[in-house]
């Protein structure tokens, strides 16, 4: 690109020097960028890990990464249709590498009725244990244990369905559901913890109670309605999900996005949001580094004017000006990344406290406190967008620079 | 609510005079004064509310505890209305749109034809004395008091149930039900015994939510006509029934 | 016989078929030597700027030709032309003639800079410039920090360090003093001997023109005086 470094450096030299003659506007565009910059890698960030937070909860309390059905339960849930070839299935996943943990659940509609309120719920049958090595529900208890006692007659009651019953640690709760002979089974049981997820399908709706229990309540001799599974890496969850329904015809097999696609649609919004986003600030960075570039060059056109006429190649101020755009850009950028890294990280270790508006953000399913995350693409993709915007804001003003003639300039004095 | 245990009548035995008698004697006496081994009664059940009263008949049979039917000959709109209900499972037939339902778990704690009982009030199994554990309070020269409390397993959503039993009749007159904190719910009043066919029965029955949001709400369920321990056709029993007998 | 540089019936008229056409020049013929120190003088509007800039390829003429040294200017594309420019000519303006974020040092420089020259000569070379025109103390200013003598000055150490065949000065004194005048053109005078560049310069200034050697007048655009003066 350059003769010689002597060139170069000349290009450089000239380039910096000339921004920092005018170092205000130099600085109030770098801040421009960087401001923008910042404010998108603080919303990204923020948006991403507010929805990556409620997918985690629906993962970890609700299907798990995928779940396992018996045939035809998804459309119509029955709680005959059940999943009795449960050793073999726990074989089959304890072998597979990809397999971070596994449970296995007996669920059913039922209702739930104190002496003055009645309210439909679901209950889910679980092995605790098993469940808090799972999805680690004890992070989501609010009040009172995760147990169901000695004699396995306590239940854990998701918070929005207590507050509509209105019962607390220690009530009472009759549960009546369809059993696998048709009858209505009625069970008493004592509240013994209270649990919050933000999924708000459990937070709503559930009743936990121990399966062995559950199987006894439901007429149930063995087999469960579901089996959930969590692996070490999303990315497994397809071929996964492939091989085990090879594995197993009878069975089906879903994947979250599948059972939630309201979940997966959060996502997809993202995506399209950040674009939009990112397109701010190449929007910006552009329109700030043009119309410094411009001014900047109009400003200059007689000391270019003296410059060709000494013997310079345009090709040569062509590059000085590009570099005094790349110059604004990369401060902008690093002083935006470094801005929008740090304060990302803050969140993501103290995570941002909505407390205040809990209410409002429960109806969605949502965490009070934020946790954003940070990921280096975040980074890559507003690098070029600012390198992009640096490239497409100097094509003009050159253009305008070579139309002025600058030799013209100089020798009509 | 013992609608069905209502229906089957015993002939009243005499009260036992001189012994001191225990509270789960009592209720064992009780329950069997208001079932029976078969009954057909002919009722009309008004719902009142702070503003609105209507009214609705019906006619049931049934067989002991297990088995009854029921089927609605007033207001014309819900004329041939009817109900099953065998073992613990209940199915009601709406004519106007010719079809049967079953009743689902999560439908049991709903009104039952817009009343102050509910579908579970209707089908509920549990004999007091399989339930609750009984203990009397006290008693006086007209009746007893009874305390009933819930065995902790029971599927039952009462903290505790206070009966009066009239010591003449050995049939209850008011019977409060208490939530686990022990606030009064409602209370089922009985009155004006009447003899049927030479049995003592309460002929009104009053249903009275007392939580403030069903204040000024009452169902009264008066027995018209009642006939005891008559055969009955099984066939009433069956699902086909709740078409046949529809008409 | 070739002489050094040839202008050839060289015509420059500005707004060609146009309401407000001018000719500049026409028909102006010169024939100038390696070495020589020439003065191009005549009233306002004579068009000597624009000689100036025809001869040193930042201006096309309407017609004729310029000849350097065996190549015709007025042929070049503007790339090679500016080649030519950096290479050959040296330029100095009436004002405006240095890169104002460059230090003095830097501005000399700079031409040799374009040519890859490394740095080592490009130190030699300003070293020495710089004591030839006595303006060593100068060179890490910034050219706001000179007064017009010296920006000039250096303007002249620029146009002469990359050892160009030919210096066009257009009205150098014209913003100095009579003092500072002087010195520039004894400094001008010391360069077209020691170093035998060919210096063509514009001026309306007597005392520039009595230091001439040879002087040409124009007048309308027409050359009507051309002598070597003795």
């Amino acid at each position: 690109m350059f003769r010689s470094t002597g060139s170069g450096l000349l290009v450089a030299r000239i380039a910096w020097a000339s921004l920092l003659r005018r170092r205000t506007r130099t600085v109030l565009v770098v801040l421009m960028i960087a401001m923008s910059l910042w404010g998108l890698l603080f919303m990204q960030g923020l948006y991403e890990g507010m929805y990556e937070q409620m997918i985690d909860n629906a993962i970890r309390s609700g299907s798990g990464h995928l779940t396992i059905y018996a045939k035809g339960y998804r459309l119509e849930p029955d709680i005959k249709k059940l999943i009795t070839n449960i050793e073999e299935v726990a074989r089959f996943l304890a072998k597979d590498q990809r397999v971070a943990s596994v449970v296995s659940r007996i669920n059913q509609e039922a209702l739930a009725a104190t002496a003055n309120y009645s309210r439909n719920a679901k209950v889910l049958g679980v092995e605790l244990g098993a469940e808090q090595k799972h999805g680690r529900l004890a992070d989501y208890l609010r009040q009172g244990e995760l147990a169901f006692g000695p004699k396995a007659r306590g239940a854990v009651v998701g918070s929005g369905l207590a507050k509509k019953l209105k019962i607390s640690l220690g009530h009472k709760l009759v549960l009546s559901a369809q059993a696998t002979d048709n009858e209505v089974s009625a069970i008493a049981l004592k509240v013994r913890g209270i649990i919050k997820t933000n999924n708000l399908a459990i937070d709503d709706g559930a009743v936990f109670i121990d399966q062995a229990k559950a199987a006894e309540f439901l007429g149930i001799g063995a087999g469960v309605t579901q089996v959930c599974v969590i692996l070490h890496s999303e990315e497994e969850m397809v071929p996964l999900q492939q091989a085990l329904r090879q594995k197993f015809t009878d069975l089906e097999v879903f994947r979250w996005d599948e059972l939630y696609p309201a979940l997966m649609q959060s996502r997809v919004m993202m995506e399209g949001f950040s674009y939009v986003t990112y397109l701010l600030v190449f929007a910006v960075a552009a329109l700030g580094i043009f119309g410094v570039i411009l001014v900047s060059i109009l400003e200059r056109i007689r000391e270019f004017g003296i410059m060709l006429a000494i013997g310079t190649e345009f090709a040569l101020i062509r590059k000085i000006v590009l570099f005094e755009s790349f110059i604004i850009g990369f401060l902008g950028y690093l002083s935006g990344s470094l801005l929008g890294g740090l304060t990302l990280n803050y969140f993501r270790v103290h995570g941002l406290d909505l407390t205040a508006f809990s209410e409002g953000l429960d109806a969605f399913g949502l965490d009070a406190i934020m946790y954003s995350i940070i990921k280096p693409d975040y980074f890559v993709t507003a690098f070029l967008a600012v390198l992009l915007a640096t490239i497409l804001s100097v094509i003009f003003p050159l253009r305008v620079l070579k139309k002025a003639r600058p030799i013209e300039a100089i020798t009509k004095l | 609510m013992r609608l069905f245990m209502v229906i089957m009548l015993l002939f009243l035995l005499p009260p036992q005079a001189g012994a001191a008698i225990t509270a789960a004697e009592i209720i064992k006496k009780v329950e069997d004064n208001l079932n029976g081994e078969t009954a057909r009664l002919a009722i009309a059940m008004t719902v009142k509310t702070s503003r609105t009263q209507r009214t609705v008949r019906l006619e049931s049979f049934s067989i002991g505890t297990d088995k009854s039917f029921i089927r609605i000959a007033y207001p014309k709109k819900d004329e041939g209305i009817t109900f099953l209900k065998v073992d613990k499972q209940m199915w009601q037939y709406v004519p106007r749109i010719e079809k049967i339902i079953k009743i689902p778990a999560s439908m049991m704690q709903q009104s039952w034809m817009g009343s102050d009982f509910s579908n579970d009030d209707l089908i509920k199994e549990s004999s007091i004395s399989k339930d609750y554990d009984a203990n009397l309070l006290g008693e006086d020269g007209s009746g007893f008091s009874l305390e009933l409390i819930p065995h902790p397993e029971a599927p039952v959503v009462w903290g505790k149930i206070i009966m009066g039993v009239s010591r003449s009749s050995f049939l209850p007159t008011e019977v409060d039900y208490f939530d686990e904190e022990g606030v009064l719910v409602r209370t089922l009043y009985y009155r004006e015994v009447q003899r049927f066919a030479g049995r003592l029965y309460p002929s009104l029955w009053v249903m009275e939510p007392k939580t403030p949001d069903k204040a000024g709400h009452q169902t009264i369920v008066r027995v018209e006509a009642a006939e005891f321990d008559q055969p009955i056709d099984p066939e009433y029993f069956t699902k086909r029934a709740l078409k046949r007998f529809s008409k | 016989m070739s002489e050094f540089l040839q202008v050839k019936d060289i015509s420059k008229v500005f707004n060609p078929e146009q309401e407000f056409e001018v000719a500049a020049l026409s028909g102006i013929n010169l024939a100038i030597g390696r070495g020589e120190f020439v003065v191009i003088s005549g009233p306002s509007g004579s068009g000597k700027t624009t000689l100036l800039n025809i001869i040193g390829g930042l201006d096309a003429a309407s017609g004729g030709a310029v000849i350097l040294d065996g190549l015709t200017l007025t042929d070049l594309a503007e790339k090679e032309l500016c080649l030519q420019r950096r290479d050959h000519i040296g330029f100095v303006f009436q004002a405006y003639n240095l890169i104002p974020v460059l230090t003095a040092r830097e501005n000399i420089e700079y031409v040799m800079k374009l040519q890859g020259k490394s740095q080592q000569d490009c130190d030699a070379r300003v070293v020495e410039i710089a004591e030839k025109l006595g303006i060593a103390q100068l060179l890490n200013k910034l050219p706001n920090q000179l007064s017009g003598g010296q920006q000039q000055r250096v303007a002249v150490a620029r146009a002469v360090a990359s050892k160009p065949k030919l210096i066009l000065a257009d009205e150098p004194t014209a913003n100095l003093d009579s003092g500072t005048a002087a010195e520039l053109m004894a400094m001008m005078e010391k360069l077209n001997r020691e170093e035998r560049i060919t210096v063509i310069f514009s001026s309306h200034d007597p005392m520039v023109i009595a230091k001439a050697r040879r002087s040409i007048i124009l007048r309308d655009g027409r050359v009507v005086q051309n002598e070597i003066t003795p």
